[in-house]
């Protein structure tokens, strides 16, 4: 690490910050959307259980939302390191 | 005289490498938001009548929410036990998140001209940066995930007693003292004997015919000859070893024994999962106070702040706290009650309802 180029650790560091969050975006969005989309669909079928199929979704979109909250903590690690 | 650069936070030393350190602006508005919940509670709680007015319907109304909530989850018995702690999570982490609407640095600039608060104590200045968020620092959200870690293992042990609770670790259960109770542990044993037959052969012949052409000359370093007929025996017992083994795993098992290679997953498993929980609320709070200000300096704080702090502050804010309540609630519902899995699996599949043609 000695060896390199203060600009140069830092443009990496950058770049690598902006993959990890882009492509750690991903799986979470489509998990979300999915998740969205199936408490729509049981929401349709059972409108009296709404409330537990809204309760339920948001607990799931969090629990897969976790992934993307890994890749934002990477890319603060390598911004702020 | 000269100028002390005001401090930010207070930094423990542990053989020269920071241990830990004290954010003053985080622990002064925590200690500040549980001040203000404790008042807030004594204060609606004082005078408590049987026929509610309009405060007490309120509260009532946010106490049966939660009470409707947790007791659904645990059950009425555990629910009246854990409904304190859940309802309590939820409110600390919702003021806290809360917290970061107060719009103090901008009141701050306009009295001092700087966005912080300092406090003079002896010859330290003391930075404290305004109403932030709590859970904006990480050691938030990971004081209350230990919490929630030592709570819900305690009341586990206390519930099962040690022996159930530490048998966890070890599951899902293997028949592995069990084997020569079953077919496949004969099977195993011939394919050993055999391989062990098949080796010996293999290296007597290889050492005598093969020492000149050797497949590996490499490995010829401690006089040991590798050659390719104690590589083919080999590769036969192993074989047969592998055979054996993938057979017995669809053995039916008989009595379950605790899994040793388990452990390792279903240790990490426990950290995981409190550490996933308070990452998660680091995250979405660290990650919107980011995004608030990179739009909203971008647009010199005219109108969008606003939309942003009612998205990211407000709904994320308690969504988020909601799901830390909820988590925290699951992971002591699963740890603190009996898993009636395995009987559900023994059921041959006859119980399902014939529906009439």
């Amino acid at each position: 690490m000695e060896g390199i180029p203060e600009a140069i650790m830092k443009a990496g560091a950058f770049i690598g910050a902006g993959l990890a969050m882009g492509f750690g975006a991903i799986g979470p969005g489509v998990g979300e959307g999915f998740a969205a989309g199936k408490a729509c669909e049981g929401i349709s079928r059972r409108p009296d259980q709404a409330g537990l199929l809204t309760r339920t979704m948001l607990i799931g979109q969090a629990v897969s939302e976790s992934t993307g909250i890994y890749s934002l903590v990477i890319a603060l690690i390598l911004i702020y390191q | 005289m000269e100028t002390i650069a005001p401090k930010t936070g207070h930094q423990i030393m542990l053989d020269g490498m920071p241990l830990l350190t004290y954010q003053y602006g985080t622990v002064f508005m925590t200690i500040l938001v549980v001040a203000v919940l404790t008042l807030v509670a004594f204060l609606w709680t004082r005078r408590l009548k049987s026929v509610p007015g309009r405060g007490q319907a309120l509260l009532e109304l946010i106490v049966s929410a939660f009470r409707d909530l947790v007791y659904s989850t645990m059950g009425p018995k555990d629910g009246r036990k854990y409904l304190p702690l859940i309802g309590t999570i939820f409110l600390f982490v919702w003021t806290c998140n809360m917290v970061g609407l107060i719009p103090t640095a901008d009141i701050f600039h306009m009295l001092t001209g700087d966005t912080s608060l300092y406090v003079t104590v002896g010859t330290h200045v003391l930075e404290i940066p305004g109403c932030q968020e709590p859970s904006r620092n990480v050691n938030f959200p990971w004081a209350l995930g230990i919490m929630t870690f030592f709570i819900m293992h305690i009341a586990a042990i206390a519930r099962k007693g040690p022996a159930k609770y530490f048998d966890e670790y070890f599951t899902p259960h293997l028949g592995r003292f069990t084997w020569p109770l079953q077919n496949g542990f004969w099977r195993l044993a011939a394919a050993g004997l055999l391989g062990a037959i098949w080796g010996t052969l293999a290296w007597l012949i290889g050492s005598v015919v093969g020492a000149r052409n050797s497949l590996f000359p490499y490995f010829n370093a401690a006089g040991y000859k590798f050659t390719w007929c104690t590589f083919v025996a080999a590769s036969v017992a192993i074989a047969a070893f592998v055979w054996c083994l993938f057979r017995l795993s669809h053995e039916p098992r008989k009595v379950g024994v605790p899994n040793i290679l388990m452990f390792p997953l279903n240790a990490i498993g426990k950290f995981a999962e409190i550490l996933s929980m308070s990452f998660r609320l680091f995250g979405n709070i660290f990650g919107g106070a980011i995004i608030i200000a990179l739009l909203g300096g971008m647009v010199k704080q005219v109108a969008l702040p606003i939309f942003l702090q009612m998205f990211m502050g407000i709904f994320v804010g308690t969504i988020q706290a909601f799901v830390f309540a909820m988590l925290a609630l699951t992971y002591i519902t699963v740890e603190i009650q009996e898993d009636e899995v395995e009987e559900a699996v023994e059921g041959d599949g006859n119980e399902t309802e014939s529906v009439p043609a």
